[in-house]
């Protein structure tokens, strides 16, 4: 057998690229440029966490802007500066959180919003994981609905539908492709491990998984939260790149986004929810004036909805999907 | 410590009003081999998703090793040593053959998830095992070839084989094959009839087979259960099942038995 290189130094490798790479662009590229540059990355990072759920455990949950939502709106609450909160109507932190003095660093708010998003998918998972394919679709939209109506309705803390502006803008290319590596590589060691064999046996066949040891709720919980997390922090680095949240944003239309750049991408493989989020982005800014010049508004829209009839017509495994490749190689 | 390694009791199912499983005996001394046979709708499946746990039983109780098991769910008891195939064969289609083995070899992972995320020595320690473990199967059922195959591509008899090699992953001591030969021809059944006799012996296992081929499970079991309308109306060597008047009229008509 030929000795290979491990693919743990292959990431190494690939994180210095990619760093290098960042920095390159942050020196020649337009402030046009990186905005797009790093909204491709906030979406790699919830396509790459929706695709450990969906692509691996294959629990088709539609709820992923919710976690989204609370991630955004957790990381906002703590990093909201201390001088505007009375302005807009924002409660100070409690003690236990650092006390009414102070305000969270970037960090450490987007890894709370993260735990906040992964803690409220243990909370619903263990009654609608008990669901199976359509009906935990279903289940999860409901849970979507559940979350915007809070965030619409729990004004003391979210401003209600008017939404939270003037959140500092920390996000920028390095923290975004930062958290893209991180997601990349955690869920790459996840599901090269028994933690992800368990998954994909549970998506195969999950009675042939349950005698051969796999206890299912204990593996769909653990994809479900680990997938939550990640929504958290791809909305706690959203919140802080658009400096202005509503609970509409994290709706339908959000979901719908994540799930086409999956399946576009690949559902199921390491390289696609990256594909996936890179190409729609860019199919969006390269619409966009095409959009405006002929006033033709909606045409995003409908190219999206196309795209995912062709490519479940034409090749339903993806753009980085092989009908006989290896999943999880 | 129980006398045999699996011990059923009384055991019950009813679905509704239909009672598919009624006051099933079992003791299953350590190393045996039993045979499970009866015609279609006897309940023989029913008997083995009651003992693996897949479903639970209306009334009765299982002991493995001397240890309750009834309301066990389907991964301890596998936990445990206790583990089954499929008829319809479970296999998961969109992996690779060595990716199913794998699989198979959960219940000895040990490594946590901490360990895991952060590529931890450990991890490496316990997946060289693990691959090691897998292609040492693969050579048992002559599947090296197909390592890197997905399972769906495999040809049929393989497939069945694969399921026998998956379930060995989780290293049983008690392996119930629910009919290993269906859908194979006759050559096919006895190359399988050989494999099951090798692993039987490398692995030291007590076996349960459900059989429709009648030399199949004559030629391998030393007792012979027949179930009828879920409760047993025979049982004893092949030699006198076979000649037993009740087992004849059970399966009149389909003339395998005294073949």
């Amino acid at each position: 057998m030929k000795r290979e290189i491990p693919h743990e130094v292959w990431f190494i490798i690939g994180g210095i690229i990619l760093f290098v790479g960042v920095l390159l662009a942050n020196q020649v590229l337009n402030r046009y440029l990186i905005h797009i540059l790093i909204l491709m990355g906030i979406y790699s990072v919830a396509t790459a966490s929706l695709n450990l759920t969906n692509g691996y455990t294959g629990l088709f949950s539609l709820g992923h802007a919710a976690f989204m939502a609370i991630g955004a709106y957790s990381s906002t609450l703590l990093t909201f500066p201390l001088s505007l909160r009375k302005s807009y109507d924002l409660p100070l932190l409690p003690s236990i959180l650092g006390g009414p003095e102070t305000a969270w660093p970037f960090l450490p708010a987007l890894v709370a919003g993260g735990l906040m998003a992964a803690l409220s998918a243990l909370v619903i998972g263990v009654p609608v994981l008990r669901l199976r394919g359509h009906y935990l679709s279903v289940a999860s939209l409901g849970f979507m609905v559940i979350v915007t109506t809070f965030a619409k309705t729990l004004r003391g803390i979210t401003r209600g539908s008017m939404g939270i502006s003037a959140i500092p803008s920390y996000t920028n290319i390095f923290w975004t492709y930062f958290w893209v590596l991180i997601t990349v590589y955690v869920v790459w060691r996840i599901v090269n491990s028994r933690f992800g064999r368990a998954m994909l046996a549970i998506r195969e066949d999950e009675t042939a998984a349950q005698v051969l040891g796999v206890y299912p709720l204990k593996y769909k919980l653990l994809s479900f939260a680990t997938g939550a997390f990640f929504a958290g922090v791809a909305g706690g680095l959203y919140a802080h790149f658009t400096k202005a949240i509503r609970p509409l944003e994290f709706s339908f239309f959000l979901t719908f986004q994540i799930v086409v750049m999956l399946v576009v991408g690949g559902a199921g493989t390491t390289s696609g929810p990256i594909a996936g989020a890179v190409s729609i982005i860019a199919l969006r800014y390269l619409l966009k004036p095409v959009e405006e010049r002929f006033a033709l508004y909606g045409l995003i829209e409908l190219i999206y909805a196309g795209l995912l009839i062709v490519i479940m017509l034409w090749k339903p495994e993806g753009i980085m999907g092989r009908k006989t490749g290896r999943i999880g190689g | 410590m129980d006398d045999f390694i699996l011990r059923v009791e009384g055991l019950w199912k009813n679905f509704g009003g239909l009672t598919a499983v009624s006051d099933y005996h079992l003791h299953l001394p350590q190393g045996a081999t039993f045979g499970l046979i009866g015609p279609n709708g006897a309940g023989k499946t029913t008997i083995f998703n009651l003992i693996s746990g897949v479903i639970k039983p209306t009334k009765g109780k299982i002991f493995f090793k001397g240890r309750n098991i009834t309301s066990f769910r389907p991964d301890q008891i596998a936990a445990l040593g206790l583990t089954r195939t499929f008829q319809n064969l479970r296999l998961f289609p969109s992996l690779s053959v060595e990716m199913n083995l794998k699989i198979g070899a959960h219940v000895h992972a040990k490594c946590g998830f901490v360990s895991t995320l952060l590529s931890l020595p450990s991890l490496f320690r316990e997946e060289k095992v693990i691959t090691e473990r897998a292609q040492n199967i693969l050579e048992v059922f002559e599947l090296e070839d197909y390592r890197n195959e997905l399972c769906s591509n495999l040809p049929y008899g393989l497939q069945r084989k694969l399921d026998i090699a998956r379930s060995l992953m989780t290293e049983p001591e008690v392996l119930f094959l629910d009919e290993p030969s269906a859908g194979m021809n006759d050559q096919e059944a006895e190359e399988l009839a050989q494999v099951v006799r090798e692993i039987k012996e490398r692995f030291r296992l007590t076996l349960v087979i459900v059989e429709h081929r009648m030399p199949f499970v004559m030629g391998l079991a030393e007792v012979i259960q027949v179930l009828d309308y879920g409760s047993i109306i025979a049982s004893g060597s092949p030699e006198e099942v076979r000649n037993n008047p009740k087992v004849v009229e059970a399966y009149l008509g389909t003339g395998d038995l005294i073949a």
